[in-house]
């Protein structure tokens, strides 16, 4: 099943004022900026494009509102991944000069287009007090993403005694997203479901966080990066020490402990509490993207299980005909 | 006797955990007990038939198949 994206001629026009803006505010970082652009105009960031158009839709806003709030959410996701890959040390193929002022002409756009979009001609219903509000959300968004960012650990307990809020700050570097949130919900005079909405990207990004760590955990293990599946498996600490050990405890629980059906588990609760969520707004576009996200996971984790059985029943039959 | 699963598990543990496996190809009726296994002669006799070296190889084998990167595609930010 395709995953539900908007269409490619609405992602060409936000992506041409995208670079219109750049070229405006810093033409020499014009190249650069088309080179981020398609970086983050792939399958993989198709919440982050539909969401802002997703809730214009849901909430009746008129189409230039949600056109401005989709350019907005490019922005920043384009200057938080800067400084996601620049924090990581993964901003591969830019120079960290070019980084930091890509990342300044990014964060400028956003400020921009987000002030635009919210302080157009009529303003929002909730007036003054309204956007006082907004902005103060969007500093707690943009502070979540920060924290998170610079403090990347795991929480220092076993897996299975993370509690809610260890989870949440595992999720949080994504909390910028909720920036569209807090917008559509103000320019549509439905700041009341706002708290419902933040909830439900909340527990979205956490099922997008621990799916996320499942995909990726050879890498980090190799990388020796904080990863939440290896935790789920393994207790022991994520040192280059106990790398060995924590591959093995990992490859333990594939093979041996149903594919790691719980960790899987509780992506799917997190996605089906935020669809519930997505389903009462109601807001069509993302409910279906999250129903898109749970049948990947569930399929995935699925595919695991049936691999990993196949490979252990292959293992001990050429075992004990060794 | 053990039943089949049980030696795929007994199997899977010893080719994901070399200190298993040495346990396993030198006492193997000890390894399954750590399982709570139990092994009949003939099986005890083919695991202690097997070469070190070739287990050792399969198990590589399987570690790699199982810790390659999967190369996911869900976006996060």
């Amino acid at each position: 099943m395709n995953v539900p994206r908007l269409p490619e001629s609405e992602m060409e026009e936000t992506g041409a004022r995208f670079c219109a803006g750049l070229q405006r505010v810093a033409p020499a970082l014009a190249p650069h900026g088309r080179r981020l652009l398609a970086s983050i105009s792939t399958p993989n960031w198709t919440l982050e494009w539909g969401l802002p158009r997703w809730l214009g839709d849901a909430f009746g806003l008129p189409p230039e509102l949600s056109d401005g709030l989709v350019l907005a959410n490019a922005y920043g996701l384009a200057f938080v991944r800067l400084v996601d890959d620049l924090a990581d040390g993964e901003a591969a193929g830019f120079k960290p000069a070019e980084v930091v002022l890509l990342a300044g002409a990014m964060h400028s756009l956003w400020i921009g287009q987000v002030r635009q979009v919210t302080g157009g001609a009529a303003g929002p219903p909730a007036g003054r007090d309204g956007l006082v509000r907004f902005w103060r959300d969007f500093a707690e968004y943009r502070t979540q993403g920060v924290r998170a960012t610079l403090d990347d650990r795991l929480p220092p307990v076993p897996f299975r005694a993370y509690t809610e809020a260890d989870f949440r700050r595992l999720a949080a570097r994504g909390a910028p997203l909720k920036v569209c949130c807090a917008a559509a919900c103000l320019l549509a005079g439905r700041e009341h479901d706002l708290p419902a909405l933040a909830d439900a990207i909340d527990q979205l990004l956490v099922g997008a966080v621990l799916l996320d760590h499942a995909l990726d955990w050879p890498e980090d293990l190799a990388g020796g990066r904080p990863n939440a599946f290896i935790a789920y498996a393994s207790s022991l600490p994520q040192t280059a020490g106990n790398r060995d050990d924590n591959q093995r405890r990992v490859l333990e629980a594939i093979l041996l402990g149903r594919g790691a059906r719980p960790y899987f588990a509780r992506i799917g609760e997190r996605l089906r509490a935020a669809r519930d969520a997505a389903d009462a707004l109601p807001c069509a576009g993302l409910a279906s993207f999250l129903g898109w996200l749970d049948r990947e996971t569930a399929a995935y984790a699925a595919r695991l299980r049936g691999e990993a059985n196949v490979r252990l029943r292959a293992a001990a039959g050429a075992f004990m005909k060794l | 006797m053990a039943t089949q699963a049980q030696l795929e598990r007994l199997i899977g543990r010893a080719l994901v955990n070399p200190e298993f496996r040495t346990l396993l190809l030198e006492d193997p009726q000890a390894a399954a007990g750590k399982l709570r296994y139990k092994l009949d002669d003939s099986q005890v006799e083919r695991i202690r038939g097997v070469d070190p070296e070739t287990a050792d190889a399969l198990a590589a084998e399987l570690v790699q198949a199982l810790a390659s990167p999967h190369g996911g595609d869900i976006g996060f930010w």
